[in-house]
């Protein structure tokens, strides 16, 4: 029994009292429970996205080498001169709200701009680890949904355990107590009221 | 003094690094620096010192030559010269690009490094250049497309251009007769490439721009022919855009063909054309060696991007 509950006075009113308050925590301990079930549905829906990975990660390594090959062959000055005609994309940080989470998410402001690169060979590389890296944006970002949706269901499980194993407990119990205390009570005054009346 | 300074080239040659000193570079046998020339290397600085002091190496052998024998000096400088145009395109593109920090080869003859990463503005750039021998008293150039590509070819143009000046000045004009026609395929080679990357500006660009040679249009075909390259290869490799490939073909192609060439002439002038080729080929490779071995590729990947010429 919580400390708090300890102190309530035995009466008819605590009794409705704590009723109507049992009622609204199995209320609320169901609402969570179905939010539960629902961001669990949407992080399987996530996690099937997130088999992209591999893919995306495969891609990125062999973009990444073909550049370094580029690099390696065109020799360091060429290809950094080349990079500095290369507008680098600007990319932004906005939360967003994904089933009332708030997720942060990379959203591409604008993309590379590589109309000065003239090489085709460098365009090439380029486009190619460019579209790499906006597909590990992509998964990026659904990864961090992933992890911001579980630490959401982690409180949830908190709370709903919480109070299905402390408060809702808690709350029978002294239900309970306060019942058998008032009935108790209506037993004492009844046989006292018997007594009065026979005496 | 020719004889001098060509044995002086010789004796640099036997210098050059083979097929086995880079296998063993690569696999980690043989660190840079336990070469002779290359003793200053320090294999702890960061890569682009590393890249810079491979060429300072390249540098100083060229250095050595041009101070034997002085009377050769604009021939030998000439050839050096490249690397300075290959800064003002470094320099351009920065201008025009997103002005970064610009790398540049560790040469400055009349262009230093500094002087260059002083410049601003591209009208300021220009008119630098019109106190250069590269583009002395030339009108500010007037572009037909405004792209970098198109000011880069400008530059090639006047690199050839300035080269060629210098091998028909009087003196020259004699002893190195037999280097024009490789001078003439090099130019075609860079041309190939400037054809592939402008595409359909190239032509037009051609024809505007001042050009050392005169180029007509089975030009690049007689070179393909000349260069033993087979022209089915060479459209594979245009046609899977892999121009540093072809570049390389092209490249080994051209030093087999000045090889053959100036074959005749290996105790004369010419043969140190062949030599500035082949160190600069070496530069290039162990380029290639460093930022192949700094970024963890395979060492067949390394080796494969190598030219060898020996």
């Amino acid at each position: 029994m919580s400390s708090q509950l300890a102190f309530l006075p035995a009466s008819r009113g605590t009794l409705l009292l704590l009723r109507r308050r049992l009622q609204l925590v199995k209320r609320g301990k169901e609402v969570l429970q179905m939010r539960r079930d629902q961001l669990v549905k949407e992080v399987f829906a996530i996690m099937d996205e997130l088999k992209k990975l591999a893919e995306a990660e495969r891609k990125y390594l062999e973009a990444a080498r073909r550049v370094t090959q580029l690099r390696m062959s065109r020799g360091e000055h060429d290809f950094e001169s080349i990079a500095s005609l290369v507008r680098p994309p600007e990319i932004d940080i906005v939360i967003v709200s994904r089933q009332g989470v708030p997720v942060p998410e990379a959203r591409i402001v604008y993309e590379p701009d590589y109309s000065r690169v003239a090489d085709p060979e460098y365009r090439e590389a380029l486009e190619k680890l460019w579209e790499a890296i906006k597909t590990m944006i992509i998964v990026a970002n659904k990864e961090m949904e992933v992890e911001k949706l579980c630490e959401q269901l982690q409180y949830i499980n908190r709370v709903v355990n919480s109070l299905e194993r402390n408060l809702i407990p808690s709350l029978e119990d002294t239900l309970r107590h306060i019942e058998e205390r008032v009935t108790e009570e209506e037993i004492e005054e009844f046989v006292r009221m018997k007594v009065v009346r026979e005496g | 003094m020719e004889t001098y300074l060509v044995v002086r080239a010789h004796g640099l040659k036997t210098r050059l690094l083979g097929r086995a000193d880079y296998e063993a570079i690569v696999r980690g046998n043989r660190s840079l620096s336990s070469f002779n020339d290359y003793r200053g290397f320090n294999e702890e600085s960061d890569i682009k010192e590393k890249v810079n002091s491979v060429y300072r190496v390249y540098i100083s052998r060229m250095k050595l030559l041009s101070s034997v024998a002085p009377d050769y000096g604009v021939f030998i400088d000439a050839l050096l010269d490249r690397l300075e145009i290959e800064n003002v395109k470094i320099q351009l593109r920065n201008i025009v690009g997103e002005r970064r920090k610009p790398f540049f080869y560790p040469y400055g003859r009349v262009l230093a490094p500094a002087r260059l990463s002083e410049v601003a503005t591209e009208n300021e750039l220009w008119e630098l250049l019109k106190k250069t021998p590269y583009y002395r008293g030339g009108k500010t150039p007037s572009f037909v497309t405004g792209s970098v590509a198109e000011k880069e070819f400008f530059l090639d143009n006047l690199y050839y251009l300035y080269l060629l000046q210098i091998l028909s000045e009087g003196f020259f004009s004699k002893k190195l007769v037999p280097v024009l026609d490789v001078v003439r395929t090099e130019y075609l080679v860079r041309l190939f490439y400037w054809k592939i990357a402008l595409g359909g500006a190239f032509q037009r660009l051609l024809d505007v721009f001042p050009k050392p040679f005169t180029v007509s249009k089975s030009a690049f075909d007689a070179m393909i022919k000349k260069l033993k390259v087979e022209s089915e290869e060479v459209e594979d490799l245009i046609n899977r855009r892999r121009l540093t490939e072809l570049l390389n073909r092209l490249t080994l192609a051209l030093i087999r063909y000045t090889e053959y060439k100036l074959r005749p002439y290996s105790v004369e002038l010419p043969y140190i054309y062949l030599f500035n080729m082949m160190a600069y080929v070496e530069a290039k490779n162990l380029e290639r060696v460093i930022i192949g071995l700094d970024a963890g590729l395979q060492e067949e990947t390394i080796l494969s991007s190598l030219v060898f010429f020996k």
